[in-house]
């Protein structure tokens, strides 16, 4: 996309850990990722693979026993830990870095009325008062598509379905003008119908408002409707990056490869599924090498050693073997479908 | 396919009959009566022995409700409830608790439905003891090892305690449980909603593997519907506790007739970026209806892109348009 540009955010070699009563956990090592202005980045990854302490990181919301342990979060070339980078992240999270959460019937606050909600980012951030907030909360509700926006203002949350709620976080953290959104699973908890609705308002508002989006989800389909780049996570690592489409095509990962075989699609040509054997590994007292090592087919000796990452067909992807078919099970989704 | 297609002479395992749940609300104020809301509605269909029936809809369509009212977990208001020939649907006490055997339930999240403080063993040893078919746990070590071999988990699983399963784990004991007493249908709901995408892949295949090996009727909720085509050989869909289509799985994926079914479908995510991006999306703005404060007429007229007034008024019956096709709209039937 823009790639000449200097990237809005920069995480790089990013390590977190969660210290426990069994050991560390290393809930992220190693994480890189670079977003640029109005681009969505697709992080994807099964549950605990860590895209969502990567985003918590980047937000500053890991608190003990969690802590960052190694590596840098910049925000236009400055860094955002240490002393001096929190002083900064204060001005920076909530305003030029926006966030919205899962779960729309836990996230938002059961206290405080829809308009207070959205009105008090503006009123920290920008100065704005009691009015001017809620002039704007009202203006910002009609923006994200809610029915009567006046209505709302008074209105508390658990008058809402979770469609409105998820609409409201969306109204909150568009309500400074950010330039990243990170939406963190923001349709798990929906309707298909309803998901369609809140993805296609995320369009257009990227649009709009020329966002650049880090979208976290586990679906798939999702990634491919909205996403230009995409970053695959496993036990904590990126395992692959690249363009949306050579991910789906081509993907150089056999984790990729397998995530994308054992998602059956709508047109349901498959016999059997390809499942992947085995479980992610634990976090604690990790092996050294690739985390993906014990349940994939094509593992050899030197995936003891950590893998670099490897260019492959413009992604970026941390295998030995990158590029090699590890699942030969007939031919990739992408061919069956004669792309 | 084949073997599952209509012939007159295979008994259904599970005949249901314009069946309907009502659940009861009080409305505000101390003294008001409790009000029936009509959480399900005049739901027909068969389920065939060897056969999987996909229940799909939203939350709140009574897919849950309906799995629920056929296994007699809840009461039905309405409608027949037909398991092997017999009407199951007011019968009580110890004839109904022998019925049990005969159909079972797996359950979506495999974290909560398994007792933490009991062994493998005793979990799956459970429904053998109610039913009288062994004395004790120890007793039926043997049966339970048979089991867990059945879903793939190792014969020393049986002595250890769930905390020390991953979620697929469980939900390949959750299965073993349910067949323990060799029934001919299981009730699957969400079964693996629960779960991660490569995990889902082994427990879906293992729900096939049994269902061949074991000659299974499974009713699969699911709100998945890629999921739902891969497993199902009929689907029906739900709305707003009406049953808005049913068919065969292709017909239900290739020629939907319903709006609804037509929006649902469209709203589904392909992995697949070309396609994804090229598809149109049939728009279904709104939401689902409250059911609390029923409208008159077909439940999807709100969000309908073909409502009319008739729509608005008369509730549109179901209505076979094709063999095997039923579907309960104005326009499409």
């Amino acid at each position: 996309m823009s790639a000449q540009t200097a990237p809005l955010l920069e995480v790089d070699g990013l390590r977190v850990d969660f210290a426990s009563r069994a050991g560390l956990v290393q809930a992220i090592n190693e994480v890189s990722l670079v977003v640029h202005k109005g681009e969505t980045l697709g992080l994807v990854g099964e549950s605990g693979s860590g895209k969502s302490v990567s985003a918590q990181a980047v937000m500053g919301l890991i608190s003990p026993p969690g802590a960052i342990t190694g590596g840098d979060v910049r925000w236009c070339g400055t860094s955002l830990l240490g002393r001096k980078g929190e002083r900064y992240a204060r001005s920076v999270r909530g305003k030029n870095i926006a966030m919205i959460f899962q779960d729309p019937m836990t996230s938002l606050n059961p206290l405080m009325t829809v308009g207070d909600q959205i009105g008090e980012a503006m009123r920290y951030h920008l100065g704005f008062t009691h009015v001017q907030a809620r002039r704007r909360a009202e203006e910002l509700l009609g923006a994200v598509g809610l029915s009567a926006p006046a209505r709302r203002l008074d209105q508390y949350p658990h008058e809402l379905s979770g469609g409105m709620r998820q609409r409201v976080m969306i109204a909150m953290a568009i309500s400074c003008e950010p330039e990243l959104l990170i939406a963190d699973e923001p349709t798990t908890a929906l309707d298909v119908t309803i998901q369609a609705q809140i993805l296609e308002l995320l369009a257009r508002l990227q649009k709009e408002l020329g966002l650049a989006i880090i979208l976290i989800t586990h679906d798939l389909g999702v990634v491919a409707g909205i996403c230009n780049r995409v970053a695959v996570m496993y036990a904590g690592r990126i395992v692959e990056t690249g363009d949306v489409d050579t991910i789906f095509e081509d993907p150089g990962h056999p984790y990729t490869q397998g995530l994308l075989r054992s998602t059956p699609s709508l047109e349901g040509t498959e016999d059997t599924l390809m499942s992947i054997d085995g479980i992610p590994p634990r976090l604690i007292d990790p092996q050294p090498g690739c985390p993906f090592l014990p349940r994939c087919p094509i593992g050899v000796d030197a995936c003891r050693q950590a893998p670099p990452a490897e260019a492959w067909k413009g992604s970026a992807v941390r295998c030995w073997k990158a590029g090699a078919d590890a699942w030969s099970m007939g031919a990739t989704r992408a061919q069956e479908a004669g792309l | 396919m084949s073997e599952h297609e209509t012939s007159p002479t295979v008994l259904p395992t599970l005949r249901v009959r314009s069946l309907g749940v009502n659940y009861l609300t009080r409305s505000k104020g101390f003294w008001s009566r409790p009000r029936p809301i009509s959480a399900l509605e005049g739901v027909s269909f068969d389920v065939r022995p060897g056969e999987t029936l996909g229940l799909v809809g939203e939350s709140g369509s009574g897919k849950t409700t309906a799995g629920r009212a056929i296994l007699r977990r809840i009461d039905s208001a309405t409608g027949q409830i037909i398991f092997k020939g017999t009407d199951i649907t007011t019968l009580k006490g110890e004839k109904l608790r022998r019925l049990r055997a005969g159909m079972q339930l797996v359950l979506q999240d495999p974290y909560a439905s398994l007792n933490p403080r009991m062994r493998i063993l005793d979990a799956v040893a459970e429904p053998l003891i109610v039913h009288g078919v062994v004395k004790s746990a120890e007793a039926a070590r043997d049966q339970v090892v048979e089991l867990l071999d059945l879903v793939g988990l190792p014969a020393d699983a049986a002595s250890r305690y769930p905390h020390a399963f991953s979620g697929g784990q469980r939900q390949r004991i959750g299965i073993a449980r349910a067949l323990a007493l060799k029934p001919d249908l299981v009730v699957a709901d969400e079964p693996v909603s629960a779960l991660d995408v490569s995990v889902r892949a082994q427990v879906v295949n293992l729900m096939q593997s049994l269902q061949r090996q074991l000659k299974l009727s499974y009713i699969f909720i699911a709100h998945d519907l890629s999921i739902v085509r891969h497993i199902s050989h009929r689907v029906a869909i739900l709305y707003a506790g009406r049953l808005v289509e049913i068919a065969d799985r292709d017909d239900i994926y290739e020629r939907p007739r319903h709006p609804y079914t037509e929006a649902l479908l469209s709203a589904v995510p392909v992995a697949n970026p070309a396609l994804q991006r090229a598809r149109e999306r049939i728009a279904c703005e709104g939401e689902v209806p409250d059911i609390a404060n029923p409208q008159p007429g077909c439940r999807f007229a709100s969000r309908c892109p073909l409502a009319t007034q008739m729509c608005r008024e008369k509730s549109p019956p179901l209505v076979e348009v094709a063999p095997g096709h039923s579907v309960a709209c104005w326009h499409r039937s």
